[in-house]
């Protein structure tokens, strides 16, 4: 299924050629028929079009909110669990403060200083993204290395890297993964609430979330502008969600081991 | 704290008195008059008394203080608490009295006399004397920082008695009367003004309006209650006012529509049809002093070329916005005033004519466009809309236009800091006369910079001076359209509409509107 | 066990300290001076001056930090400028609403995703499982404001039963006032609590003590009591000490929605005024709340789970 939308996304825009920015202002607000599936917005763009070119928008923030938030955090955990003392704790305690942390004062913060839009966006989840990463893989870690097999790579005198990366993280970085299935439509939703705040992708870029925080403003009026983001975001998590649960099926049983 | 409560359980006492009084009064009034009683068309022609009314609006109010706050939720509440000496009339046409029951100008126009009521009382149940009226209005003209010091020219006043204001001007000054109808010239007692403080005085205000403030939960909601001491025993009607703050359109809409509030202020453009069908609404459209534009920072050399302003200007379809965006409820404006008293209405809009920006475009100084940017307030759907309009217009004629949404205070911060290039922006006026908005967004040479476009024609300038001096109003008019039609020419914003004022009420709630300069009267609202 | 309390509890303190830091000089780096916001476009240079020498806004960011901590010792929180009080008295009149939306929240994710899980765990990949699991992602993928107007609409509009929006007055009142916000910020949460608890469920009764107890004849509804659902509650508190955060932050947006005076409400317009003490406070309040709950989820574990009471000590 996922690979339906990352088609869509890759194909979409080549094959259906109509620019999704591009006004029609004596079209607006027309409600769902035959030659708008989905009806238009406020200014006369078709929501269905605009929806097929927001598919590529949010899979790249889901991808770039997701990859460095994976990446760093699975590492800092991975260190924190491995060493621990010191720098467990020092992680923790950065954890606990990143977690509790009010997001909201952090966007506002980074928006207003580097100014609105996707990349900064970005650096905003990022910096509190990792975290959950972070403690995940932890947990794993303190129990992988008293595993069996860890300690016999210590015994045989293996560098401490060498066992990190070879033994320890493929088994370790396994529930970071299944996270992060989650983790992605999360984000793609932040996103959504970020744009309700006018805080996220900037016009007249058309993404999911910004879509739906548009269409809230004619909820009593055209609520078919919201419903098309809406439930594609929705069957995006569902196929997210699957994958997630057959990944953990597939990976749980060498866990166990 | 005490004391605060012990007087308001004396108020309430004598509410419910003059009530009484004030109903057995008109209730043998109208029967003197013979108009028939208990029918049901009389009925809803008499006031009747009681009743909360329940008010939605989008912010609180900021702070109480007369002068300082210029949001529009703080002014509009304050004006139910205070008097001025003089007010304008709800259509926007001439002046009425408040406290000041008469008035009367020397025959030079260089000296006002004021007449206060003898019987306005402020709600703590102090008289207002004449001395009350020459601190509040020297304040607001002279204090430091006021937003309202070029709107007068030197004062000298005096107190011949307690009802006697007289106040002489150094020259002469057309619109004098117009800004002494300014909301911060508003009368409180100085006494208890110099004992709290500005700061307690803003939270705790004493005023001789219709209402006072009985409780104030920040963020959330007012609520006032009639003045015990107000001027005219008869009014207000009601028992209760409660200024709610529900910032979100749909709940707020929603409140109206199943009656938890009775008033529901800022009706989105594209809800108005829907609710003027509800049964049990009126969707109140009232002419509003307010336009709304994008301005152009003149520090930035892109925007120092008129024919580029103007280009933008003819590239831009603003019949095509106000009937998409506002769902055709607005205007084009002709002058970058509202459309009020002395506005210009008989010069030509700027069109929607490609052909035409394209080519003052290649005579300007930028034959190839340009990339620019364009600030809008965040969480303002309106505003959105119209930048992706105005985006995609520019485009055609060659400049680039970036879209950034900022917080309002950021965003204002930047215009302020001229760090901007293009932003959204709009005014409304406090008074039915031009001279507060010509200080403000015309001549260049005032605090504001033209609201900081950094608009700067000496002669417009001139002319702006030349306006406040003069006292005949022929003159003044021709005065004040000779300066809008070189601002028009100029093009330091690009002008989009003027908007009505848009508020939702219940079908039983009678004698509401909208004043011109956005506020409501609230003393003659009743509830059947 | 006193011990165990007692080092959690030391831990905190850096990590509260941490968070005000933090936001202290974030706040700052945001454009906007707050004496400006109050005193409104005319002002002079010199009035701004006395405002922030009033504000305290003129001295170094260290004495700023030093005049904070120092005020917080002794139980104040600062003065707001802009709702002229003490930010005490402001937050602890926010308090109650926030506090009771949250915990209204929090049951009604329980009452919903507690049966809805077991009833799914019972029955793996039936219908009744695709069902529950169908509805859930619902709840991740709707944005909450939406959900929330929706849900007005439903049940104030379409079939008015509730109020729209807005607090009330009396006990009963907050209660259905609350009810639709309450059930929205629900919403979002069951599907990940109810991800956890199915899986768990799943995994107790496939447990072989399960099998034991019921050869032994046990009755069905003792084992679910004792084994099952206390096996369960562990990893469905994981999940919503977990999501905490999220949790606050979702009051944010709701709170504004559905007018409801709480803490969110009161962060959103300090920010907007940058009224730096409240915007503190508040913070130091949802850092706290946080971190407590965190602190609650570890006694809760302990008490959950015997085994862990011999690692502590």
């Amino acid at each position: 299924m996922i690979l339906f939308w990352i088609a869509l996304a890759v194909f979409g825009p080549l094959v259906w050629t109509a620019d999704p920015t591009a006004l029609n202002l004596g079209d607006s607000l027309l409600p769902p028929s035959l030659t708008h599936p989905f009806g238009t917005d406020s200014l006369g763009r078709d929501v269905l079009l605009r929806v097929v070119n927001g598919a590529s928008v949010d899979l790249q923030i889901g991808l770039f909110t997701v990859l460095p938030a994976l990446i760093i955090g699975s590492l800092v955990g991975a260190l924190a669990g491995y060493y621990g003392s010191f720098v467990d704790i020092g992680v923790m305690r950065l954890v606990d403060i990143v977690v509790a942390f009010p997001f909201f004062v952090l966007v506002i913060a980074i928006i207003a200083v580097l100014g609105p839009g996707l990349i900064n966006m970005y650096i905003a989840v990022g910096l509190v993204g990792w975290v959950s990463y972070a403690r995940v893989v932890r947990a794993e870690m303190m129990v992988a290395k008293q595993m069996d097999y860890a300690r016999a790579a210590r015994v045989l005198g293996f560098s401490d890297t060498r066992i990190l990366l070879r033994h320890l993280m493929p088994n370790v970085i396994v529930q970071a993964l299944i996270y992060s299935t989650s983790d992605f439509i999360l984000n793609i939703l932040l996103g959504s609430s970020l744009g309700f705040l006018g805080l996220g992708a900037q016009p007249p870029t058309p993404e999911w979330g910004v879509m739906i925080a548009d269409g809230y403003s004619f909820l009593a009026r055209a609520p078919w502008i919201s419903a098309l983001p809406g439930l594609v975001i929705v069957a995006l998590a569902a196929a997210f969600s699957l994958f997630g649960d057959g990944l953990a099926d597939y990976l749980r049983p060498e866990i166990d081991r | 704290m005490s004391n605060s409560d012990s007087f308001k359980g004396e108020m309430r006492l004598r509410i419910s008195r003059r009530q009484l009084l004030a109903a057995t009064g008109s209730l043998a009034g109208l029967a003197a008059a013979g108009l028939p009683l208990g029918t049901g068309s009389a009925r809803a022609d008499t006031p009747q008394k009681g009743g909360t009314l329940k008010f939605g609006r989008v912010a609180d109010v900021i702070s109480f203080e007369p002068v300082m706050p210029t949001d529009n939720m703080s002014i509009w509440a304050k004006l139910l608490i205070f008097q001025m000496l003089i007010r304008s009339n709800p259509d926007g046409n001439g002046l009425g009295p408040d406290l000041a029951e008469s008035w009367e100008a020397s025959d030079d126009k260089m000296t006002y006399t004021f007449h206060l009521r003898q019987n306005a009382m402020f709600s703590d149940g102090t008289p207002v004397k004449a001395s009350d009226a020459k601190f509040c209005l020297n304040r607001c003209a002279t204090i430091d920082g006021s937003p309202y010091g070029s709107m007068f020219p030197k004062m000298t006043m005096e107190t011949p008695d307690d009802h006697t204001l007289v106040v002489k001007l150094a020259q002469p000054w057309g619109p004098f009367l117009e800004a002494v109808s300014v909301h911060g010239t508003c009368v409180f007692p100085e006494a208890y003004f110099k004992k709290v403080g500005d700061k307690v005085f803003g939270d705790k205000p004493i005023g001789s309006g219709p209402f006072q403030l009985v409780e104030w939960a920040k963020g959330d909601r007012i609520v006032m209650r009639p003045n015990p001491h107000f001027w005219d025993s008869s009014r207000p009607y009601l028992d209760e006012v409660q200024l709610l703050v529900l910032a979100d359109d749909n709940i707020r809409m929603l409140k109206v529509q199943t009656g938890e509030i009775d008033i529901a202020s800022d009706v989105p453009f594209n809800q108005i049809d829907k609710l003027a069908m509800a049964p049990n609404l009126t969707m109140e459209l009232d002419t509003y002093d307010r336009i709304d534009w994008i301005q152009f920072n003149e520090k930035v050399d892109k925007f120092q070329d008129v024919k580029v302003r103007q280009a933008i200007n003819w590239a831009v379809d603003k019949e095509g916005i106000i009937k998409s965006v506002l769902f055709g409820h607005g205007e084009v404006p002709t002058t970058f005033l509202p459309k009020m008293h002395d506005a210009d209405t008989q010069t030509a809009p700027y069109g929607y004519d490609v052909a035409k920006a394209k080519q003052l475009m290649s005579e300007s100084k930028f034959p190839q466009g340009f990339k620019s940017k364009l600030t809008v307030v965040s969480g303002d759907s309106i505003g959105a809309q119209v930048a992706e309009i105005v985006k995609a217009q520019l485009a055609v004629i060659g400049i680039d236009v970036e879209i950034l949404q900022l917080e309002n205070v950021t965003q204002y911060n930047q215009l302020a800091q001229a760090d901007y290039e293009m932003a959204e922006g709009y005014m409304t006026s406090d008074i039915i006369d031009p001279s507060e908005l010509t200080a403000y967004a015309g001549a260049g040479d005032e605090g504001t910079y033209a609201v900081w476009t950094f608009y700067n024609n000496p002669d417009v300038n001139k002319l702006a001076a030349q306006a406040n001096a003069e006292s005949d109003p022929t003159k003044r008019a021709d005065l004040l359209l000779k300066m809008q039609q070189q601002i028009h020419e100029d093009a330091p914003y690009l002008w989009l509409y003027w908007s009505p004022a848009r508020t939702a009420v219940a079908k039983n709630v009678h004698g509401f509107k909208v004043l011109t300069t956005g506020n409501y009267w609230l003393e003659d609202v009743w509830k059947s | 066990m006193g011990a165990f309390l007692l080092r959690r509890t030391a831990l905190l303190v850096p990590v509260v300290v941490g968070i005000t830091l933090g936001v202290f000089l974030l706040i700052r780096l945001i454009p906007g001076d707050p004496a400006r916001v109050l005193l409104g476009i005319h002002a002079t240079p010199e009035a701004l001056a006395a405002l922030h020498k009033s504000m305290g806004l003129d001295r170094s960011l260290g004495a700023q930090y030093v005049i904070f901590l120092k005020a917080l010792i002794r139980g104040q929180l600062g003065y707001s400028y802009f709702f002229g009080e003490q930010v005490v008295d402001l937050v602890l009149a926010r308090l109650a609403p926030t506090l009771f939306l949250i915990g209204y929240a929090t049951v009604l994710t329980v009452l919903i995703a507690f049966p809805s899980a077991i009833l799914a765990a019972l029955r793996p990949n039936s219908i009744w499982d695709q069902a529950v699991r169908f509805a859930s992602i619902f709840g991740i993928g709707l944005p909450s404001y939406w959900l929330g107007v929706v849900l007005v609409y439903a049940f104030a509009i379409a079939i008015p039963i509730l109020p729209v929006a807005g607090y009330g007055e009396t006990i009963g009142e907050h209660f259905s006032f609350l009810l639709l916000p309450s059930l929205t910020i629900a919403v979002s949460l069951v599907p990940l609590v109810l991800r956890a608890l199915r899986a768990s469920v799943m995994e107790t009764l496939r447990a072989g003590y399960v099998d034991t107890a019921r050869a032994k004849g046990l009755a069905w509804h003792r084992i679910m009591g004792r084994h099952v659902v206390r096996n369960a509650l562990m990893p469905a508190v994981t999940v919503l000490a977990l999501n905490i955060g999220y949790l606050i932050g979702g009051t944010v947006i709701i709170e504004n929605v559905f007018a409801i005076p709480g803490l969110g409400g009161l962060m959103i317009l300090s920010i907007g005024t940058r009224d730096y003490p409240t915007i503190q406070a508040v913070t130091l309040v949802f850092a706290i709340l946080v971190v407590l709950v965190n602190l609650l989820t570890d006694l809760i574990y302990v008490f959950l789970d015997p085994r862990l009471r011999a690692v502590i000590r």
